[in-house]
């Protein structure tokens, strides 16, 4: 272990709210690198655009203005906001480098890449639309819980706003002229110019369809969204909603997006006179209304864009940084869903040891070293696998979840009695498994510093809990920013 | 008839008056049907077994939808804004060709198939009960007007109800919602790539929709979650009624005998779920294999090879069902293995091998009547077990137990083994009801109640009112009255017991201190009551825990030697709100028993309990609860912890596909 490449990391998360920004520090002997992953806070946060401000004004003070490297992990408001909320403020800030994922990559030779962006694009704008029309049939607490999903994509296409993730995507892109990144997972093993003992290794997004649409773990190749099925499903979806003869002739394979043949077809307002159809379905009175299903299709909707979040939250760019010397790893996955965490397992690297001898190293032997962990989507149970994910983790983990509760409690459909039913994050058996991997190391956003825990939830004595002693040499590392603005952990690469 | 239907002799009419001769209405109505999916239609090989004739029962003043006793079907497509005609099945042109021809493209022959498949299932379980099938009360809809509604006289049937990969039956709209979708660009299977594949258009989902409908009619708890065998169940059993209704398809039978040479287990249409389905997304092979699966690598078919700790370790409810459906399979297997043994013997002279190519028409003949009788054999075991099973809280264990018992009480020289056939296929996947290690048909067999614990059942007292209600319902002629008499006599029952229980030596005499024999805790000073699961009920005036009288039903069984099983069955519930820890949520937990009473006795021969106090019940349910929906989007967004909440659970259930 030599002293000549003492290495020190500083993690600081910004505590603006519901969203993604952390700020690694790497002090190395020739000095500083600052990296900075993901910068934005869910739309709806109260007075969002003045906290990101403060984030923003934070770091061109402790990077004085310079940031060697901007990780952008994915398409959604609650990790890109804060590039638009504070683009003054960015205007000032240097960034010599952007790592995007490959399925940013805007090159005309990267078709799927391309396809995918599309697709995504227009089906938001679908959905958006349909949110927005009044006459779509949609019941209030449909239209609720679209529109908190939606809000992953900043302000909707209609509004013609300038405030949306491409449009922040655009911004970031182009600020280290031309010094812009797409990686692929298990290509070449990244370094930090400067940095020594650093390396940094690609996990995901997968370039394998399958597991790029893959959100739920299970054995079977259960892909409902193939890509080619779901634009074909949504373009008739959405005709359906149009209604419209135009509409009707735009399916692109000619196939019509109705059913059956006009001729078959006795439209709404020549049924509403028609006998039958009064006696059996309209009723004279409302005594049948509960058996209507005159919004029941619109399910769907709900299905597009779940589907929709978490095919974007798959195409995450999902980073293992290790640190040579002493073997500790930090994972940053972003949001990656099942299908991009279980596409790691495939992947193998050759790179050389600390006495520079070749070693295979696969994604199994990072997870077993990883000793800090940024939990994925703010603590939701899809974003983090546990036999081949967490169960992994070394006995050190120390782990963060960017979530604000409260703010999570706020969103979603609401129920008959007004109250927002609330989206369960960070949700409580992963929470409660967490706590126990990581023996109590969990630094929530919203509670800061993590008070130490005593006895597990479920009573499980079969995992001890820190003793007062290492609580201590825990809280060491731990630092906390004015006015809860931010908590730092450190590691030290000994 | 009219009561002036006397024949009489054709000299004796006058033409002017005369009344046509008078024909009795047929038994049934004939309608063209497909027996599986149109894709196998455009397959030669199957094209010529794939169009059936369904008989389903003639009823008289059946109206244009068509909407009858039991159904209705409303083909209004709300997607493309606008109704479809219904199809008059009493139309002259109709009634002569066996219904409408088989066409995808026409929106009648859709509503003619769907009302088809759903009558053969409803006669089917009509015929395994001996009772008439009713639909499940309206739930309470805090939206809708449904409480005011009591009785749901029909079924209704959207055929194409929304633009999905999806059907299911929706519970609180007392509908079955078939939905439509383009078929897969890439990997249509036997589809035009981009055409539209109607669920409606397949016998196995409108079988296994109807069939949910009908459990749910039976059995209203049972959609409530509160163990992974739950849903399951739900699943498995319409599986099991789909399936098994096609080996009532004789046509179709020999044709799969013959290509499979006798040897079922092979892959065969009869063996796969949903294959139009599961062909249309892309993936080969039906959706829901119960034998088998094809290999999505090599696109060979495998059998399933029975995995004994599967049933400990798969959670997932379509999976887990499948288990239940392969264990049920497996047992049909084994009954007509053995009894095609003889044939087999017969036909290969003792050498036990089939001659090569195909199969003499004549032994294909007598292998399909045997797969038949035994497929009958099977599905009516599996419906009558639903009598047996506990009101609450169904596992499949108890499902075991209910079967061996319902049969065992039906046919009790069970000569063929077929109870043997059961335990051991169940045996294989490990599924073991709760605390038995020991698989038999003693051990398995529902316990009898003992003599010490009658009073505690309440029969005495409510034996006038049960026999005059048994006399009664013989002669009821409408469903409407059954269901209406039917709550009555249960509300009646509910008074009679909670005046039992204001005697003053009701505990002293009655419940015994070690154990609960009805599961309930009736009176507030019961020993095996705590205070604070006391508060957890909600109370009489008299500060009593609630209990409701669920269900009343009468079973009329004939067994094969001809003796008459005459039976009563009665359900009592009890149900607790109880915290669920680490969050703010309450679910509900239930207890209760269903009693068996043999009406030619009037003893209580089985009382299938779950305790309303059991600790490890709870335990149990309260896990199951907090880690369930834990594996979707949708538990995240639309956080949901008790069914109370979800609107259509079974819509949700098979979206998770």
């Amino acid at each position: 272990m030599g002293d000549a490449t003492k290495l020190n990391i500083r993690i600081r998360m910004y505590r603006q709210g519901l969203g993604d920004c952390f700020l690694i520090t790497f002090t190395h002997p020739g000095g500083l690198y600052h990296m900075l992953i993901d910068c934005g806070v869910l739309r709806g946060t109260e007075k969002a655009q003045e906290e990101m401000r403060k984030v923003v004004t934070n770091i061109a003070e402790t990077t004085h203005s310079r940031l060697d490297l901007v990780v952008a992990t994915h398409e959604h408001w609650d990790h890109l906001s804060g590039f638009l909320q504070a683009r003054d403020l960015w205007d000032t800030i240097d960034v010599k480098e952007v790592w995007l994922a490959w399925t940013e990559d805007a090159d005309p030779s990267n078709t799927f890449a391309r396809q995918l962006r599309e697709s995504r694009k227009q089906k938001v704008a679908n959905l958006c639309g349909l949110v927005d029309d009044s006459q779509s049939g949609l019941d209030d607490s449909t239209r609720q819980g679209l529109t908190a999903i939606l809000d992953f994509f900043g302000d909707p296409p209609g509004l013609d706003s300038k405030m949306t993730t491409h449009a922040a995507l655009e911004y970031i892109t182009a600020k280290p002229n031309g010094n812009v990144k797409y990686h692929t997972p298990g290509q070449k093993i990244e370094q930090l110019p400067g940095v020594p003992g650093v390396n940094i290794y690609v996990l995901g997004p997968p370039t394998d369809q399958k597991l790029l649409f893959k959100d739920q773990p299970s054995a079977k190749h259960s892909e409902i969204y193939e890509l080619n099925g779901a634009m074909t499903l949504a373009e008739r979806f959405f005709t359906a909603v149009d209604g419209t003869e135009a509409a009707e002739q735009a399916c692109e394979d000619g196939a019509s997006c109705f059913p059956f043949h006009k001729k078959y077809r006795v439209e709404l307002a020549d049924a509403q006179n028609d006998r039958f159809c009064i006696a059996n379905y309209f009723g004279k009175d409302t005594s049948m209304a509960w058996r209507k299903i005159d919004g029941d299709w619109l399910d769907a909707a709900n299905e597009l864009a779940l589907a929709l979040d978490s095919d974007t939250n798959n195409t995450s760019l999902a980073l293992a940084i290790e640190l040579v010397d002493s073997g500790k790893v930090l994972l940053f996955p972003g949001d990656a869903q099942v299908g991009n965490w279980l596409s790691w397992q495939n992947l193998m690297w050759s790179a050389k040891d600390k006495d520079g001898q070749p070693r295979e190293v696969t994604a199994r032997a990072l997870l077993n070293q990883t000793v800090f962990y940024k939990v994925g989507h703010h603590g939701s149970h899809n974003a983090t696998l546990s036999e081949l994910g967490l169960e992994l983790m070394s006995r050190d983990l120390v782990a963060m979840i960017p979530v604000n509760k409260a703010m999570a409690q706020r969103q979603g459909p609401k129920d008959a009695d007004g109250k927002p039913r609330g989206w369960n994050m960070p949700f409580p058996s992963l929470l409660s498994r967490l706590k126990k991997k990581t023996r109590g190391r969990v630094i929530q956003l919203d509670d800061g510093v993590p008070e130490r825990v005593i006895q597990f939830d479920d009573g499980d004595t079969d995992i001890k809990p820190l003793s007062e002693a290492e609580w201590e040499q825990f809280k060491a590392v731990i630092g906390e920013g004015p006015d809860n603005l931010y908590i730092d952990y450190t590691i030290n690469d000994a | 008839m009219t009561s002036e239907s006397v024949y009489q002799p054709y000299h004796n009419q006058r033409l002017n008056n005369q009344k046509s001769a008078d024909v009795a209405p047929p038994v049934f109505r004939r309608l063209r049907g497909y027996a599986f999916d149109p894709s196998l239609s455009t397959q030669m090989e199957t094209a010529v077994v794939n169009e059936i004739v369904f008989k389903v029962p003639w009823e008289r003043n059946l109206r244009r939808g068509p909407v009858g006793e039991y159904l209705e079907v409303v083909d209004f497509d709300p997607a493309s804004r606008c109704f479809y005609a219904p199809v008059n099945l009493n139309d002259p042109y109709v009634l002569a060709q066996d219904g409408l021809e088989p066409c995808e493209g026409g929106p009648q022959f859709h509503q003619q198939m769907v009302y088809a498949v759903a009558m053969t299932t409803i006669h089917n379980f009509e015929r395994a009960l001996g009772r008439w099938a009713l639909w499940s009360p309206p739930k309470y809809d805090p939206r809708g007007d449904a409480k005011s509604v009591n009785y749901v006289k029909r079924l209704r049937i959207y055929p194409h109800a929304f633009r999905g990969a999806n059907a299911y039956y929706s519970p609180q709209k007392k509908a079955l919602l078939f939905g439509y979708f383009p078929a897969s660009s890439n990997d249509p299977g036997n589809h035009v790539p981009g055409g539209t594949v109607f669920t409606c258009l397949s016998h196995d989902i409108v079988a296994h929709e109807t069939t949910h409908a009908l459990l749910d009619g039976m059995h209203r708890r049972f959609i409530e979650a509160t163990h992974p065998d739950s849903l399951a169940f739900h699943e498995a059993f319409a599986d099991i009624v789909a399936l098994f209704q096609h080996f009532t398809f004789p046509e179709v039978l020999r044709q799969q005998i013959a290509k499979t040479r006798g040897n079922l287990a092979q892959q065969s249409l009869l063996g796969e779920l949903a294959q139009e389905f599961g062909q249309a997304t892309g993936r080969y092979g039906a959706l829901r294999d119960a034998i088998g699966h094809i290999n999505p690598e090599t696109k060979q078919w495998e059998s399933l090879i029975p995995e004994p700790n599967e049933y400990q370790t798969v959670f997932e409810p379509h999976k887990r069902g499948a288990i239940l459906v392969a264990a049920v399979f497996d047992a049909f297997l084994s009954i007509y293995k053995s009894r095609v043994e003889d044939l087999l013997r017969i036909a290969t002279s003792g050498t036990g091998i089939l001659p090569a190519g195909a199969l003499h028409p004549d032994l294909v003949n007598r292998l399909a009547d045997e797969a038949a009788k035994s497929a009958r054999h099977v599905l009516h075991a599996c419906i009558r077990a639903l009598d047996y099973c506990p009101p609450v809280d169904i596992t499949f264990g108890d499902y075991l137990r209910a079967i061996i018992t319902a049969d065992y009480d039906l046919v009790p020289d069970d000569y063929r083994r077929y109870r043997i056939a059961f335990i051991e296929a169940f045996r294989r996947r490990g599924i073991y009801p709760q605390d038995i290690r020991i698989l038999s048909v003693d051990s398995l067999r529902w316990e009898v109640v003992r003599a010490e614990d009658y009073r505690e059942l309440f029969l005495p007292i409510a034996q006038q009112l049960l026999i005059a209600f048994t006399e009664q319902a013989r002669y009821f002629t409408k469903r409407e009255k059954v269901y209406k008499k039917t709550n009555e006599i249960c509300a009646e029952l509910h008074t009679l017991i909670k005046n039992t229980l204001k005697q003053a030596d009701y505990h002293a005499n009655v419940t015994k201190p070690d154990r609960l024999v009805t599961g309930l805790v009736l009176t507030k000073d019961n020993p095996h009551l705590s205070a604070t699961q006391l508060e957890q009920f909600k109370h009489d005036e008299d500060g009593n825990p609630l209990f409701e009288v669920h269900a009343l039903r009468s079973a009329q069984r004939v067994g094969p030697d001809g003796d008459v099983l005459n039976q009563l069955i009665i359900s009592l519930t009890q149900q607790r709100t109880v915290p669920i820890d680490g969050t703010d949520h309450k679910m509900t937990f239930r207890g209760g028993c269903t009693l068996i009473l043999d009406l030619k006795t009037f003893r209580v021969q089985y009382c299938i309990m779950k305790s309303i106090v059991d600790d490890q019940r709870l335990e149990r349910q309260k896990k199951y609860v907090r880690n369930r929906l834990g594996s979707s989007l949708q538990a995240t967004y639309f956080n949901r912890y008790c069914d109370e909440e979800i609107a259509e659970p079974f819509a949700l259930l098979h979206r998770e596909l």
